[in-house]
């Protein structure tokens, strides 16, 4: 075991590098350079001295050829240094705590919300096949997963938040103003995001019931007079369950990168609005350190779910 | 004395606390419990007795570069933080700010500012005529990026015969320096915020307290101001909300007072809203530039038949829904006395001219293609280009659009990579010298690329020279007919800026013209009724 995920940490190691390399790449291959965006700023930004540009550039080691930059780029990251953010001028690690910890809340808010309704829906629809109800959810999760997060993020915003008024249509605070508060503001956002993690749980764990149930062993359990409820929690549930928690774990990276739409929808202060006011400032740094943290949290969710995978059912083999 | 508190990170914190939310159950029922302590969907705002106003601002400023025009964002809240010798009021009217007045010698050359006494930062270090003379001095080097750093490399020295006093001695006379001056970006600055890059200090009615970056500034009440007395706002959040959309919405849900940066999209909703006012102002200039270095566009006539085909009127109404003015000519401010009518309706849509003109220059019935660069950031820029497209297609020209972010722009622009562009010119003062930015200068994105610029150079410096009057009014009136024979550019008309602000708010004013973005300086007159 241990050998196997040393392997996949080492795998994870070459991924995370040519992710670096291609970002690196890519960010620079884009037409604008962070030291005139910063010159020259957004609308209304007049004339500058290109002088001013080129003296700024030296100042951030932009004139250098792209090679030496990659290098020490390389080098600080072996040290555990991200770089500087160009635009904040302050360690790039410090600038994405913040907003990390922001996105975190809404993303495991939206997990309990979407996971707790989606397992219900699924499970409910999957034990009683062509029932009304059956119908009613599954045109439910079908509207979910066809519906674009950001679409429902503004259907919330707009109608519960700004019509009705029962949350913040927009906004955050910050949880040292109290977590009441806090998740006052957080709520729309999540559900908002829950939405299509809701979807694929409800869709799997659907599937997943209806295949448990035409097993062998759960006819002959039922065979053997056990109680149906029995019969569900012991034998359909358990070994249902397993191809949920992978989808499920799989979707973590996914619901990061949803966050970038939703966000800015509630203008939520989190690492998706973060990192597009990067890219739009070509602000390398932040760019490639966001980069590199959803490639290593994707890489660590995807290492856990096989492992927690492996514990749920000891039949798979590495 | 007063400290900035710069949020530290609290990412630590802040998983724990989202590791705690995991495990919570009822997830509603904390919410609920929050509406009674976190205020209603209202709760943002605050009440007109404490005066504190919220703004949703539309960006979180790229930085504050003593002197660099770093955007609008960048003015605005300079406008509340610093101050220079002069400031704007309410019409854009020059009016005493640390300077409570000052001399000019009758030969123009030299200027005498008495400060006031005891001024401070405020950090609450004295404000003397080193300050200013510190300043000043960094604002004339090219290398440091001053917006107006021409005018600043024509003073020949500071003098500072003491504490309060400032004599500017000039190499040659400039009739708008008062109005440089009060620009927001050349304001005075204390030793340490010169080539800084930071939250910005100054010694105006205003002091940032609290910045989390990426979210918002706190500002409060600069006890130390000269005239501390008159500001009533107590403070100012200002959260960073880059969506137009989302500004508008906050602004209509209550949740901020105040928004600035208003897309014309927007204004109808707004004049619709209750306890909302919407103010506009006539803005910058928009035009559409030439790359003059190469192909069809570098021969005039060319330019001129594109002149003529270019529809202002549907310009005007796809960039700014029909609020802006469509005018042509020098980009000059309607307002000011030196707008001439008769230039600014020289290119009447003219096909049949365009035609001729296209034939004379060796393109009978068009026949060639251009790149129109453009940008999807900004509202109306986009829009623009297809409106010029479909004019070029009527006389044979093809426009084929390139779009991207602005950065992309200000990349292609700068390099000259484009035949066309949806662009403006640079004016930082409302003041026909400021046409200068326009056409003099290293090759930047402000400006057409190859302009011939001995065409104009001359007549710019004897404007910039000369005393208001008529004979500067004839120099500029020869400059247009220059212009409208050369076509370096087409202006358009001059688009809109707006802020949108809750009914309780009093005493703000916009200031029509270039100089529109600093018309948050008449906040600190400003104050919240019940």
């Amino acid at each position: 075991m241990i050998r196997y995920i040393l392997l996949r940490l080492g795998l994870g190691v070459v991924t995370v590098w040519g992710v670096v390399t291609l970002v690196f790449l890519a960010v620079r291959a884009v037409p604008g350079g962070p030291a005139s965006i910063i010159l020259q700023g957004g609308a209304g930004g007049g004339d500058v001295n290109p002088a001013a540009v080129a003296a700024l550039e030296q100042e951030l080691g932009l004139d250098q050829p792209i090679l030496v930059q990659y290098v020490t780029y390389l080098g600080g990251l072996l040290r555990g240094d991200l770089g500087n953010s160009i635009k904040y001028s302050a360690p790039v690690t410090e600038i994405i705590a913040s907003p990390l910890g922001n996105t975190v809340i809404l993303v495991l808010v939206a997990i309990v919300i979407g996971g707790v309704i989606g397992l219900a829906f699924g499970l409910m629809s999957g034990n009683w096949p062509g029932s009304v109800l059956d119908r009613v959810l599954s045109g439910l999760i079908s509207v979910a997963v066809s519906t674009p997060g950001f679409v429902i993020a503004i259907f919330l915003s707009l109608i519960i938040g700004l019509s009705l008024g029962w949350f913040p249509s927009l906004g955050y605070r910050s949880p040292e103003d109290g977590l009441g508060e806090f998740l006052y503001f957080a709520i729309l956002p999540s559900v908002a995001l829950s939405f299509g993690f809701l979807a694929i749980v409800g869709r799997v764990a659907r599937t997943s019931i209806l295949s448990v149930r035409r097993e062998d062993w759960v006819r002959t359990a039922r065979g053997m007079g056990l109680a149906r409820t029995r019969v569900f929690r012991r034998h359909v549930f358990r070994n249902a369950v397993n191809p949920v928690v992978t989808v499920a774990g799989l979707q973590f990276g996914g619901l990061l990168g949803a966050t970038v739409l939703i966000e800015q929808v509630f203008n939520w202060p989190g690492i998706g609005s973060t990192l597009l006011n990067a890219i739009n400032g070509r602000d390398y740094p932040l760019v490639q350190g966001i980069v590199i943290l959803f490639a290593v949290v994707f890489i660590l969710t995807n290492l856990l779910v096989d492992l927690l995978y492996r514990f749920l059912d000891p039949r798979v083999e590495g | 004395m007063n400290t900035l508190h710069v949020r530290p990170s609290r990412g630590g914190r802040r998983i724990a606390v989202a590791a705690a939310l995991a495990l919570a159950v009822g997830l509603a029922g904390c919410a609920g419990g929050s509406n009674n302590g976190g205020g209603s969907n209202n709760g943002g705002g605050s009440t007109a007795a404490d005066q504190t106003l919220t703004i949703g601002f539309s960006a979180e400023p790229p930085g504050f570069k003593t002197g660099v025009d770093q955007g609008s964002a960048n003015r605005q809240v300079t406008t509340l933080v610093r101050r220079g010798l002069l400031s704007y009021g309410p019409e854009g009217e020059v009016v005493p700010a640390l300077a409570a007045e000052y001399e000019v010698s009758e030969d123009g050359l030299t200027y005498s500012f008495m400060l006031r006494e005891g001024l401070e930062f405020s950090n609450g270090d004295p404000l003397t005529s080193a300050d200013v003379k510190r300043t000043f001095e960094y604002l004339a080097v090219p290398e440091n990026g001053a917006a107006d750093q021409t005018s600043f490399a024509n003073v020949a020295s500071i003098d500072t015969p003491d504490d309060t006093t400032v004599v500017l001695t000039l190499s040659e006379p400039q009739t708008a320096l008062p109005k440089v001056l009060a620009n927001p970006l050349n304001s005075i600055v204390p030793e340490e915020e010169v080539d800084a890059d930071g939250v910005p200090l100054g010694a105006g009615p205003f002091m940032v307290t609290e910045y989390e970056k990426g979210v918002s500034y706190t500002l409060e009440a600069n006890p130390t101001y000269y005239d501390a007395d008159s500001v009533e706002l107590e403070e100012i959040e200002m959260t960073f909300m880059a969506d137009a959309q989302t500004r508008v919405k906050a602004l209509i849900s209550g949740q901020v007072q105040f928004i600035d940066y208003v897309p014309a999209a927007d204004y109808a909703t707004l004049e619709n809203a209750n306890g909302v006012t919407l103010d506009t102002a006539y803005g910058l200039y928009g035009a559409l530039q030439f790359n003059l270095t190469e192909g069809p566009i570098a021969i005039p006539e060319v330019r001129q038949a594109i002149a003529y085909a270019l529809d202002l009127d549907a310009l005007n109404e796809v960039g700014t829904l029909g609020y802006g003015s469509a005018n042509g000519g020098l980009p000059i401010s309607q307002e000011s006395e030196y707008f001439d009518e008769e230039q600014a309706n020289h290119f009447a849509r003219d096909l049949a001219k365009s035609e001729e003109l296209l034939a004379a220059a060796g393109f009978p019935g068009g026949g060639f293609s251009v790149t129109l660069l453009t940008n999807s950031q900004y509202f109306g820029h986009s829009e623009r280009a297809q409106v010029v497209k479909a004019n070029l297609e009527e006389i044979g020209i093809t426009a084929e659009i390139e779009t991207g972010d602005y950065a992309n722009l200000i990349a292609k622009g700068n390099a000259g990579s484009y035949n066309l562009m949806i662009g403006g010119p640079p004016a930082s003062i409302d003041d026909p010298s400021s046409l200068t930015g326009a056409f003099i200068g290293e090759p930047t994105f402000v400006r057409s690329f190859g302009i011939n610029q001995d065409l104009y150079a001359g007549l710019l410096d004897a404007g910039a020279k000369t005393p208001d009057g008529p004979e500067r009014a004839e120099i500029y009136r020869e400059l247009g007919e220059i212009y409208l024979q050369d076509v370096p550019f087409v202006t358009w008309g001059q688009g809109t800026a707006a802020y949108a602000y809750t009914d309780a708010l009093e005493g703000f004013e916009m200031i029509n013209g270039p100089s529109v973005y600093s018309s948050m300086y008449s906040l600190a007159g400003a104050h919240l009724t019940d």
